[in-house]
């Protein structure tokens, strides 16, 4: 064996479970260049941490035979990768323009005095990180949030109540069909719960369910109150049009 | 109302069971590909040539001229569908994969046919997670049924198609940056020349880089032919077009309609017209990028790529995002530089800083702080990102904000003159101010 091979033998995975790494192998060997699986792998790490800790990140780059610092450079270019420990439920509303159009903005009003944080902070008890973000490809049935990637379509004030009541309860019903009408797609394939077990086995090497169940990333609760949960390497988003910025001297 | 609409790739599309392969099936699906087979990868491009499709994703590149840019012969090449779907106001390339996902496997096997390719990469973005297991479900049936993957229906040729998840980023959308993304590498983007992706795409190899609904066309043009396919539309823009419909109407959604048809008649008949007591102000007719186009421009304005840009706009992803009078054109404008400026790569220059200032100026002209040279500002910043940056996302920033302060000049004054947003401000504008934004009212109304 190599001296890399020897050393990865000796020590073993803390974070990546035996049937993650090998899952990360198996991904590795569907690209003509093994270097494209480091974002479905990113994807395996935070579903299993709920985050991507520097630990994790290492973890990953071993598995694909990388040192980690491409590894940390690619997971911190893309918004939907955490690096702070959220909420169990991570709500993120869309404010861009259909949905700017539709009332967005007081519809994240009122998820923020619902929940009681603020855009980008996490509630008291971890239950629940708010963001803002941008279109969500949910236009037509705008003002649109996703909910632990769950779409939340033609929101109102009062449908947040009772969403946030269901987080609170934390029975949120995760199977609701996007659009309320019936999906064809969702309901014979995909069982939108657990992601993971779809009705049809999914290829070999197929990616199985990359659906993000943030849940699973509770063990990473941030105890209440403490700062909110930014994306660590990007600045935490600026409230649109509250207040105006402050002006630069001369 | 027959002739504004005409339906192929979204018949019978809510149909129970379309998404499996036996609906699929049902529904007529899989002639293209049995009959593409017995025809070479030459006389594929050749049909979809004649066919005058022309790009879906935004750029409107005649699809069969994109074909025969790759060089021959030089091996391996790929095929790559674009899935990432990001501007703002689009949302029909999810209405279609999430419905009838073995549409777009079999246009991606087809259009991999015709280049030759030696696999296929579908780049969904990563907040449509579920239309990815959608996608992965569809693909491990048709693997199942030697749709893909070794000799497929026995005619010795082979293709590995892959669903590539993406992680939240507008820039992934622009080919180069999602093929460096799908390498592995941070989404930004390779200048182009020289990384056409035709010449040098991902992997350094050539790549035939399509958006979803230009794909999804190409089972039609095979099966049916190109001629059957040009019956609709116009001379230059052939065949029919999904156009998202937001903003202030009655019915927004996804209408497949044949290219060509006025604007007015999407707004108020198949958009049931404007919400209660809304007037029209404006649209932007392609998209979060495209310039705006004022209700006296889209009297005579139709719905395809010639006569929006004959206006000064363009046809883009084909998203119409409706705009009413009650609405502060500035506030949306300013919501407009600060998505361009967050989801600016920050490779180059232009555009890194542009947006930067863009996005700060146009804010403290709508909080009430702008100074009577901003709107000269604003336009000169535009002037200095286009054409200066290096990818389309500095075009797609500075064209609708240079357009906006063009247009709608007044409104940026207006702000200047009051030190307030008079859509907002009591004092200003009793009559308007506070109506905008009041979801109650707005989404209740298209209940
Ligand atoms: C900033 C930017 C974002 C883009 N986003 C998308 C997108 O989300 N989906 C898409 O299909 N094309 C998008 N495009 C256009 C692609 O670069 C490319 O031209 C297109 O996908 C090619 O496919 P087509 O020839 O079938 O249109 C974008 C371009 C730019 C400059
Ligand atoms: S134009 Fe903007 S997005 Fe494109 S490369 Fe330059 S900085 Fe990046
Ligand atoms: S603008 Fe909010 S979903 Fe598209």
């Amino acid at each position: 064996m190599s001296p890399l091979e020897l050393r990865d033998a000796a020590t073993p995975y803390e974070i990546l479970s035996p049937e993650e790494v090998e899952r990360i192998k198996v991904l590795r060997t569907r690209y003509p260049q093994g270097k494209s699986a480091i974002l479905p792998a990113l994807w395996i790490l935070q579903r299993k941490e709920g985050i991507l800790s520097a630990d994790g990140m290492r973890e990953v780059a071993r598995a694909m035979d990388l040192p980690p610092g491409p590894v940390e450079a690619v997971a911190s270019f893309y918004s939907m990768y955490f690096f702070k420990p959220h909420g169990r439920y991570v709500v993120e509303m869309c404010t861009n323009i259909s949905c700017l159009l539709m009332g967005s903005n007081r519809v994240l009003e009122r998820f923020q005095t619902q929940l009681g944080c603020a855009v980008g902070g996490t509630t008291e008890d971890g239950m629940a990180t708010l963001m803002e973000v941008e279109c969500l490809g949910a236009c037509g049935a705008a003002p649109a949030a996703q909910i632990n990637h769950r779409f939340f379509e033609s929101l109102t004030p009062e449908k947040v109540d009772r969403l946030v009541g269901d987080m609170k309860a934390d029975n949120l019903d995760l199977h609701q069909m996007p659009t309320g009408r019936e999906v064809s797609a969702h309901r014979e394939l995909v069982d939108l719960a657990n992601p993971g077990a779809n009705r049809v086995p999914l290829p070999p090497g197929g990616a199985a369910g990359t659906v993000v169940d943030l849940v699973k990333g509770a063990a990473n609760l941030i105890p209440g109150g403490e700062h909110p949960a930014d994306r660590g390497y990007t600045e935490a988003a600026e409230p649109p049009n509250q207040t105006p910025p402050p002006e630069r001297p001369g | 109302m027959s002739d504004l609409t005409h339906i192929r790739l979204t018949r019978d599309i809510e149909t129970p069971g379309l998404a499996t392969l036996d609906g699929y099936r049902a529904w007529g699906g899989y002639r293209g590909l049995e009959k593409g087979l017995g025809m070479g990868p030459a006389e594929i491009t050749q049909a979809v040539s004649d066919s005058g499709l022309r790009g879906r994703g935004g750029a409107g590149f005649p699809t069969g001229r994109k074909w025969t840019l790759m060089p021959a012969g030089k091996k391996p090449r790929y095929l790559v569908a674009n899935a990432d779907e990001s501007e703002p106001g689009t949302f029909k390339d999810r209405y279609l994969m999430s419905r009838n996902p073995h549409l777009l496997i079999e246009g991606v096997i087809l259009a991999a046919r015709a280049v030759e390719a030696d696999a296929a990469f579908i780049y969904v973005r990563g907040e449509y997670a579920e239309i990815q297991t959608v996608l992965e479900t569809a693909l491990a049936e048709a693997y199942a049924a030697n749709l893909c993957g070794e000799n497929i229906l026995g005619s010795g040729w082979n293709l590995e198609v892959v669903v590539h998840g993406g992680a939240g980023a507008y820039i992934c959308g622009e080919e180069n940056a999602l093929l460096e993304s799908l390498s592995g590498n941070r989404g930004r983007p390779r200048p182009k020349p020289p990384y056409f992706p035709a010449a040098i795409g991902v992997y350094d190899a050539p790549t035939a880089l399509n958006n979803v609904e230009t794909l999804c066309n190409v089972p039609f043009i095979v099966e049916r032919g190109a001629d059957e396919f040009k019956s609709v539309g116009t001379e230059r823009s052939t065949g029919t077009r999904l156009l998202c419909l937001s903003g202030h109407v009655k019915r927004p959604g996804v209408y497949e309609v044949p290219q060509g048809i006025p604007a007015m008649a999407l707004i108020n008949e198949l958009g049931g017209g404007m919400l209660e007591g809304r007037k029209l102000k404006a649209v932007q007719p392609g998209g979060s990028s495209s310039q705006f186009l004022t209700a006296a421009q889209l009297e005579d304005t139709t719905m395809d790529a010639e006569s929006i840009a004959a206006h000064g706009s363009m046809a883009g992803s084909g998203a119409v995002v409706v705009i009413s009078e009650d609405q502060c054109i500035v506030e949306y404008t300013s919501r407009l530089a600060d998505f361009y400026y967050r989801e600016s790569c920050g490779k180059c220059t232009p555009c890194r800083e542009g947006t930067f200032w863009l996005s700060r100026v146009v804010r403290r002209i709508e909080a009430g702080a702008g100074r009577p040279e901003d709107v000269e500002l604003i336009t000169s910043v535009c002037n200095n990102i286009d054409g200066k940056s290096l990818c389309a996302l500095g075009e797609a920033a500075a064209w609708p904000i240079r357009s906006s302060v063009q247009e709608f000049e007044a409104d940026f004054q207006a702000h200047v003159d009051a030190h307030a947003c008079p859509y907002r401000d009591e004092q200003v504008n009793p009559a308007i101010s506070g109506r905008q934004g009041d979801p109650e009212a707005l989404v209740e109304a298209r209940a």
